[in-house]
């Protein structure tokens, strides 16, 4: 009898373990199962993340497509680009596979968080920095009115950061469109009564349409900034550098060239410690100076 | 004394969001022709993300009941301004609202649509010069265009054109047509004189599918570039295809219904487009030898190779 008890006790025992085998057990081997494949393939795969809150680019099908198509001549790197601000930050503190093309503007708000360091400075004609402009009708009498009516391809938030103290936020009326020729042709055929650029675009304007030209000005101009920054996070994998070299060598390549192009400019330089203190100095040619210059 | 006070203070929580906010609530209609229209649905989406007031939709393709309602709705004047996307829901509100402002967007000339002094928006077609200004960034040897057009549609538009384009620095080069003439011996008188052919929306040029085709073949022919005003085009063989920003027509709409709601005039009654949206076809580039800006490929949306 006592035999018999101890036999069921034992068998019982021995479900009670199977049971918590399975319950236990195949979850662990089914997660160490499923984790080890996606651990791989994340290490295999090195992205760039890509978004500038300081031009409107909107071709980012296609961006993608060419991207993609370019880095995939060289291994397992993927280019991703971002609409919004928000998810490019969640997935740049989700993802540590990665490299990041920003403006400098964001870099400077978000390189200490996010723990990134800038490694490239992009340039076009051989200048890396640029300078803010906002441009009127010379008919336009100031500032407030200016800013009645804005017409720009960079974010609302970063447009706003730059006339913070000039004019109040509430009478500010901003027009995001796609492009910087947009934001000055708008001022020019009446859809806009001010266009937040760079010289260059402002300059670019006078080979378009000299008349026009001669008939806008620059009412405020900020300090010098940055092109977009390429920057790396703390993470330096192997494959992490390659991809860093595969960018850095896009212009010396026709279609790397062209690509990067795309994202207006057309080269790259390292960054020295000149560019490290502008890029790190809280506002740094972020805002805008009144100015009375009128073109010749 | 105490009953009284508790009484005032609920009033004042009542009432004081009301009163406050008494000038920031109005009301707007948006009427939307088809918003299975992708085109559509983006300039609704842009202006509901951008307009800071309550926004009523209706879409009337949906079903005749829904613009029953709509039609009651306009009638019943409880909105402050209407939106229309399209030219039916601009003819549906201009025919069935007696004083509320209107405001349109994505209609094809909108000048063949009844004009009223209540009437506002943002125009489908571009300014000529700012066209002829991407011609030139993107182009920059291009120096004489060709267009067919005919008188009956286009005629104070092409001679707007002409001299916009002057100031930019290109000589717009016409061949008039008539309903007797056809496209492609027009173009054949052309062609000879010209470093592109500008293709407008003229219905007598483009008569059917057949003639557009007929206009592209020739063009690329001779090797000149075709510079067209809708993507479509791209698919057969245009060079250059400039569109409007339909996201920007949709914020454009959203600042005219501001300005209307808080009692200010738009400084000009309908706006032109300010946002463009380029398709270059890079194959074709390069099968004409066309030199290009490369500094103007970062303002291409689409490059087709």
């Amino acid at each position: 009898m006592k035999s018999n008890m101890f036999y069921n006790l034992f068998l019982s025992c021995l479900k009670t373990i199977k049971s918590l085998q399975r319950a236990v057990v195949l979850p662990i081997g089914l997660f160490f199962l499923l984790s080890i494949p996606v651990k791989a393939l994340s290490e295999e795969r090195c992205t760039l993340l890509f978004y500038s809150c300081e031009s409107n680019i909107n071709n980012f099908k296609m961006l993608k497509m060419e991207f993609d198509t370019y880095l995939s001549r060289y291994g397992e790197y993927e280019f991703q680009p971002f609409y919004d601000r928000k998810t490019f930050e969640k997935q740049l503190s989700e993802q540590n596979h990665c490299l990041v093309l920003l403006s400098s503007w964001h870099y400077r708000n978000i390189f200490k968080p996010f723990q990134i360091n800038a490694s490239l400075v992009g340039t076009r004609n051989g200048e890396k920095l640029q300078t803010r402009v906002l441009v009127a009708r010379k008919s336009c009498p100031d500032l407030q009115a200016a800013c009645q009516g804005l017409a720009t391809a960079s974010s609302r938030l970063h447009t706003l950061s730059i006339l913070k103290g000039l004019a109040k936020e509430d009478s500010i009326k901003i027009l995001t469109v796609p492009k910087d020729i947009d934001a000055l042709m708008s001022v020019g055929f009446g859809m806009a009564k001010s266009a937040l650029t760079n010289k260059n675009s402002f300059k670019k304007l006078k080979d378009l349409n000299p008349v026009l030209y001669r008939e806008m000005k620059v009412i405020a101009e900020g300090n010098q900034s940055h092109l977009l920054v390429l920057a790396v996070s703390n993470d330096k994998s192997k494959k992490h550098k390659n991809l860093q070299k595969i960018i850095k060598a896009m212009p010396s390549d026709p279609e790397g060239l062209k690509l990067i192009r795309m994202l207006g400019m057309d080269g790259w330089q390292d960054v020295n410690k000149k560019d490290l203190i502008m890029l790190e100095t809280k506002d740094s040619g972020s805002k805008l100076l009144i100015t009375r210059s009128v073109n010749k | 004394m105490k009953f009284m006070r508790n009484i005032f203070l609920l009033l004042i929580i009542v009432l004081l969001p009301g009163i406050t906010l008494g000038d920031e609530h109005k009301n707007i209609l948006l009427i939307n022709s088809d918003s299975s229209v992708a085109r559509y649905k983006t300039a609704q989406d842009a202006f509901i993300n951008t307009v800071a007031h309550q926004v009523f939709r209706a879409n009337i393709s949906d079903s005749k009941q829904n613009e029953t309602t709509v039609i009651e709705m306009l009638s019943g004047g409880s909105f402050d301004v209407v939106y229309c996307i399209g030219a039916k829901a601009y003819m549906t509100a201009q025919q069935n609202s007696v004083d509320t402002e209107i405001i349109f967007s994505s209609t094809i000339n909108w000048m063949r649509l009844p004009e009223t002094d209540r009437a506002y928006g943002v125009s489908n077609e571009f300014h000529p010069a700012m066209q002829v200004m991407l011609f030139r960034y993107i182009f920059p040897d291009v120096k004489k265009v060709g267009i067919l057009y005919s008188k009956r549609y286009n005629q104070q538009w092409f001679n707007k054109t002409v001299k916009d384009a002057r100031k930019a620095g290109i000589d717009i080069v016409g061949q008039p047509m008539s309903k007797k003439m056809n496209a492609p011996g027009a173009l054949q008188k052309l062609l000879p004189k010209i470093d592109a052919l500008w293709l407008i929306s003229d219905p007598v040029v483009i008569s059917d599918a057949a003639c557009v085709l007929e206009l592209l073949e020739q063009c690329d022919l001779k090797k000149i570039p075709v510079f067209a005003y809708d993507d479509i085009y791209a698919k057969y063989g245009a060079v250059l295809v400039i569109s409007v920003d339909t996201p920007t027509i949709g914020q454009q709409a959203a600042g005219i219904a501001e300005e209307l709601l808080s009692g200010r005039k738009p400084d000009n009654r309908v706006q032109y487009p300010a946002g463009s949206h380029i398709i270059l076809n890079l194959k074709k580039v390069k099968e004409y030898g066309l030199k290009y800006s490369n500094d103007a490929l970062g303002s291409v949306n689409s490059i087709i190779e």
